[in-house]
């Protein structure tokens, strides 16, 4: 081993800034190495060489960059390309470097994970038979520009075949150096924490980033309103309705929108390219203290990242009048967080009232900046709609409407972001911390039909929903070192705080778009101010334990200017319609306040190397929608307990996890049939076992995979429900595959000439309606392919190859779409259609 | 594989992990059932036979024609209602003394609150209420309490007996004896004359019951829903005195086979309550 002295973040700093090398981030081992004393870095144990590309020839030797993270196991778990030689020799530097094994980074002989720079060596032709195909010694890399350590000379002076690749090193001895990354590399909170990397995410086609939710285990989602509407989302036995349920964080800002009039949590994510995320973790259940508000079935974060060098444009075009532009840049020698895109969508639909257009430009930089790095990330984006609204199943099986038919009742929206988001990061000698003030900017208008004429006869039943949303807040976190049970442990501190300032509405308009009624009409001030403490403790060599508490203070000032009742008499028809129209005291202000309390603990056994049993416990909470609350009233929480047992697996070619988990609510919310919205009903749980992998056992092949099975059913009974009778809406069965081949082919003009070659495969089974009926199934099949000459790609991406007829929505409530007849007052099922097969062509150009 | 060892692994603890859940429940499926109603009409009384109002009146019906909207059933309790409640229970005996200790309130027309929508017919049609029970179009529900309905009229008439109604929702014809005097009568109504408080043609809060008259029942299952009709309801308060030949200057002339045409009179006043009195239509579901 080699020891090293501790890390002067300066001079690595003012290195990396002269020579010119992004410096991606700085320091960060878990938990913090460098914390004043030695420091053994990680040695290697195995390093196969790589294999030279085939077909491909060239003099020199060439050197990939690599971002390792190695586990404390001393295992490769991630390979990361820092600079990009092509797809052949990424592909060839991942796949040897995933075969390495190292002893881990210790601090205080203590295993420690870390990511270290390394660098890949291809012996050029020229060299003796003898030396091929060796790595090399990370320290042979040049700290001048990429290219110049990306294609070295050959000499005869380089490393045997047989020198350890070593991390780099950090002080004064540049070959000492150790060159530390980046992000925190936080140990998962359960077993069945996950993350997708690109390779998964790009192995299925995606239009949207809120599609790419499709790749998260365990989740099932749906677009009921129009191409634009944020996605309603599945998740564990959880209907999240548009983010009720699930906590979104996008580069570091939170998306989810607090008391959102359309539902609580709205997470709009179409202001993402699906191109620019670089990974999606998932956080499922509340077992870090991290997770707040909204994480009740648990939390996905995208983190944001382009690497492909230089300037891409692609345009696209295909079924339905869609057209695509995607453009965006990255600087060739510039970490991958560092990037700029835009996108500009639309498409005709496939159907009537299925147009959709959007607009976004997303831009972020990642700046070296005094102790640690800065990262600033704007984005814009807008997008227009059009939504077909739901049909009745009666109505598309008899025949009445055809399989793309509406009712023709005029429905859409508008939706807008415009974020602007600051991460400091930064490393003290044996401390990190990290400071993100975000500012958001949200709208959204909705127009939204779901009753027909049931309640209004004449001019039917639209509504008009506005919501204007201002957040300003910030999260951050400080940790060190401690030394308790063992020099292992540490603590960390963590702040959370959010304003919003929402305007909002929801008006009744008749079909000339008049205001008919105002049924909301409301400014509302939201804060929710968290603090935690999270401690990790290594007790045993082999159990680590990690316990902490998560404080959050929510409070609510509510003005209510909608008109008091009496002044809409008249509006009410019935007395059935008066239950979707609640009483409204018209003009008064309201104000709530409240405390939760929620504990987080997991315990993490090492059963043998790469092997790990996980017991997870914690207690999260799900807010109020803001307008629903009484003056002075103490905020109410509804209580959330998750646990998890599993086995967690993680070797160079093969992650994977198998879990059982449970989470109970003491009260919970479902969709009504009679008011049309989510109502109060008893405790809940859900029961349910998870399986997924990502296996990458060759560079040219990876293949992610899940299954989810969930029980959702009632605890208690109200007059209503009984308990252990299912929730109703929630699918039970989610299973996900993805798959990619993406192969040289073979080389043309001195270039690489490469295949992508993807598909995914998405079931969903057991979805209970309401009053015993069961929904339709779903299996959906998509593929890509794209053939690429370095500078030109022509690709394919075809959506529901199969073309089954399926429903992407089901509900079960009352309505009455023929203003002529009888209302139809008992429940009846209600869909929206999903998208048949659609087939989209992309011409991709690239310049470096 | 090992994937292929992790998914074996995965679906057993998918499994035990289903079978450990702390709820006993056996269901399988969601809270309650969407039902099948079958829907048929009775009337209450013998038409043929005379029968005395309570203004003393004896009434006999020769002919009478109703036009029937959409049905509705719902979870709230009716306007006027007497639970159905077995004497010997205990529950009986709690509900006569809380009842002694605290007046129950009754609501009254306007302040009924339907509640959810338990079943529906939605067919319209015309019947002949001397024509015995008729078997209504087949409706739908769903499990559940049910203690009210809503009786509502369609205009215009439809169904094959229509044209008997000439574009009234209800049409009667009979003769009213009251000592010396008898008078053969016509009594009608139009759908803006039945309309109730909220401008419709409809009685809402009438009694769903286990029998006619009875309130409350759970369906539990497909079956059928009966309506009782009780015409003798509608002329419970005619006053027939006020179409008596030398009533008054305003009494309306009979026609030329000796029929008074009561539209407009006082008498016709009180008929049009009569049709409008929800005790008139009683609903009763049998499994």
């Amino acid at each position: 081993m080699l020891p090293c002295r501790a890390l002067t973040i300066a001079a690595l700093l003012k290195r990396a800034w002269c020579s010119r090398i992004p410096l991606v981030a700085i320091v960060t081992l878990w938990p913090l190495a460098a914390n004043g004393h030695e420091l053994d870095k990680p040695v290697p144990l195995e390093e196969p060489p790589p294999t030279w590309p085939s077909g491909v020839r060239a003099e020199h030797d060439v050197v990939v960059p690599v971002i390792l993270t190695i586990s404390s196991e001393g295992l490769v778990t991630e390979v990361e390309v820092e600079v990009s030689l092509g797809a052949d020799f990424d592909e060839a530097a991942i796949a040897a470097a995933k075969r390495w094994t190292f002893t881990p980074a210790r601090n205080e002989g203590v295993p420690v994970s870390a990511k270290v720079r390394a660098v890949v060596r291809f012996r050029g032709e020229s060299k003796g038979p003898l030396d091929s195909d060796a790595p090399v010694a990370p320290h042979e890399r040049e700290q001048g520009n990429a290219k110049s350590a990306a294609t070295t000379k050959r000499t005869d002076t380089t490393s045997s075949p047989v020198e350890p690749v070593t991390p780099l090193g950090h002080g004064e001895d540049e070959h000492q150096e150790v060159r530390v990354i980046g992000e925190r590399t936080t140990p998962p909170r359960s077993a069945s924490e996950t993350t997708r990397g690109q390779d998964v995410i790009q192995a299925a086609p995606h239009r949207t980033g809120g599609d790419l939710l499709q790749v998260v285990p365990g989740v099932f989602i749906t677009q009921h309103s129009g191409q634009g509407k944020a996605y309603q989302v599945f998740y564990r036995g959880f209907d999240a309705v548009h983010g009720q349920d699930l906590e979104f964080w996008v580069g570091g800002a939170p998306v989810n929108e607090v008391s959102n009039i359309h539902g609580q949590g709205y997470a709009d994510l179409h202001f993402v390219m699906p191109e620019v995320v670089s990974r999606i973790t998932v956080l499922p259940g509340n077992y870090s203290p991290e997770q707040g508000d909204f994480a009740v079935a648990g939390t996905i974060r995208y983190d944001l990242g382009y690497r492909e060098p230089g300037i891409t444009a692609k345009g696209t075009t295909g079924s339905f009048g869609e057209r695509r532009i995607f453009l965006a840049y990255h600087r060739e020698n510039a970490a991958p967080g560092s990037f700029a895109a835009f996108e500009a969508q639309s498409t005709d639909g496939f159907g009537p009232s299925r147009a959709a257009s959007r607009t976004s430009a997303i831009a972020q930089q990642v700046f070296p900046l005094g102790d640690g790095q800065l990262r600033v990330l704007a984005t814009g984006y807008a997008g227009k709609f059009d939504s077909p609204g739901v049909v009745s199943l009666r109505d598309l099986e008899s025949g009445r409407i055809s399989r793309f038919g509406t009712y023709g009742v005029d429905q859409g929206g508008f939706s807008s972001r415009y974020q602007l988001v600051t991460e400091y990061r930064g490393v003290g000698e044996n401390s990190d911390w990290a400071i993100t003030p975000y500012f958001a900017q949200r709208g959204l208008e909705l127009k939204q039909n779901y009753t027909g004429y049931l309640l209004d006869p004449t001019n039917g039943d639209t509504t008009q929903l506005i919501n204007e949303s201002t957040t300003l807040g910030l999260t951050g976190h400080f940790r060190r070192a401690i030394h308790w049970l063992s020099d292992h442990d540490s603590i960390e501190a963590g702040v959370s705080a959010r304003n919003d300032w929402i305007n909002q509405s929801q008006r009744n308009i008749g079909s000339n778009q008049k205001v008919l009624d105002t049924i909301v009409d409301a400014k509302i001030r939201a804060m929710d101010a968290a603090g935690w403490l999270d401690l990790a403790v290594v007790p045993l060599s082999w159990v680590k334990v990690r316990a902490g508490l998560r404080v959050d203070g929510l409070a609510y000032n509510v003005q209510d200017n909608t008109p008091a009742t009496e002044s809409r008499s008249g509006s009410d028809p019935n007395a059935f319609a008066r239950t979707l129209r609640p009483p409204s005291p018209g003009g008064q202000a309201r104000t709530a306040m409240g405390t939760h309390f929620g504990p987080r603990m997991t315990i993490d056994g090492t059963v043998v190397r790469g092997t790990h049993v996980m017991l997870s416990y914690g207690e999260g909470f799900r807010s109020p929608q803001a307008r629903s609350l009484g003056n002075g009233e103490k905020t109410p929480f509804t209580t959330v307990r998750s646990m998890e047992a599993g086995l967690r697996y993680t070797t160079a070619t093969l992650n994977a996890s198998v879990s059982a988990f449970r989470t109970t609510l003491n009260n919970d919310l479902v969709f009504d049939a009679a008011t049309t919205r989510n109502e109060p009903v008893p405790a809940s749980e859900r029961v349910g076992g998870a399986l997924e992998f990502v296996i990458k056992p060759v560079p040219w092949f990876v293949s992610s995979g899940s299954g989810t099975y969930t029980r959702a059913t009632f605890t208690q009974s109200d007059s209503q429900y009984q308990a252990g009778d299912k929730l109703p809406y929630v699918p039970q069965l989610i299973i996900r595959q993805d798959l990619a081949f993406t192969p040289t082919i073979a080389h043309y003009l001195s270039r690489p000439f490469t295949g992508r070659f993807g598909a995914s495969l998405t079931g969903m089974f057991d979805r209970p309606q309401p009053y015993g009926q069961q929904g339709h199934d779903v299996f959906l099949v998509d593929l890509v392919a794209e053939l690429r000459l370095k500078e030109l790609a022509v690709g394919l991406d075809v959506f529901n190859l199969l073309d089954a007829h399926w429903y992407d929505s089901e509900f079960t409530y009352s309505a009455n779409w023929n203003p002529g007849a009888a209302a139809r007052l008992v429940p009846e099922r209600y869909v929206t259609v999903g998208a048949p097969r659609t087939v989209l062509g992309t011409l991709s150009l690239f310049v470096d | 594989m090992k994937s292929g060892y992790l998914t074996k692994i995965g679906i057993l603890v998918a499994l035990c992990a289903a079978g450990c859940s702390s709820s006993s429940s056996d269901s399988s499926g969601t809270t309650g059932q969407i039902i099948a109603l079958k829907t048929r009409t009775e009337v209450k009384d013998d038409l043929t036979q005379a029968k005395t109002n309570a203004l003393g009146w004896s009434i006999t019906i020769s002919e009478a024609y109703l036009s029937v909207g959409p049905l509705y059933y719902f979870a709230g309790d009716p306007v006027l209602s007497q639970r159905h409640m077995d004497k010997s229970s205990l529950q009986y005996a709690w509900a006569m003394v809380s009842d002694w200790l605290v007046r129950p309130a009754h609501a009254h027309p306007g302040h009924y609150i339907a509640g959810a929508a338990m079943g529906q017919m939605l067919t319209p049609t015309t019947l002949d209420l001397l024509g015995g029970s008729v078997n209504l179009a087949d409706g739908d529900g769903v499990t559940g309490s049910t203690n009210s309905a809503k009786f509502t009229w369609q205009s215009p008439p439809q169904g094959d007996l229509a044209p008997a109604l000439e574009g009234h929702v209800v049409l009667t014809k009979g003769v009213a004896t009251k000592g010396a005097t008898t008078i053969h009568f016509i009594a009608k109504a139009d759908e803006p004359e039945v309309h109730d408080g909220d401008d419709k043609a409809e009685v809402a809060g009438c009694a769903f019951g286990t029998t006619a008259g009875a309130s409350g029942v759970n369906m539990d299952g497909n079956g059928t829903v009966t309506l009782t009709l009780s015409p003798s309801v509608w002329f419970d308060e005619v006053d027939f005195a006020y179409v008596a030949p030398g009533a008054d200057a305003g009494a309306p002339t009979p026609d030329a086979n000796g029929v008074v045409d009561i539209a407009g009179t006082l008498a016709w006043e009180g008929f049009i309550r009569g049709v409008k009195k929800g005790t008139g239509y009683e609903f009763s579901y049998t499994k």
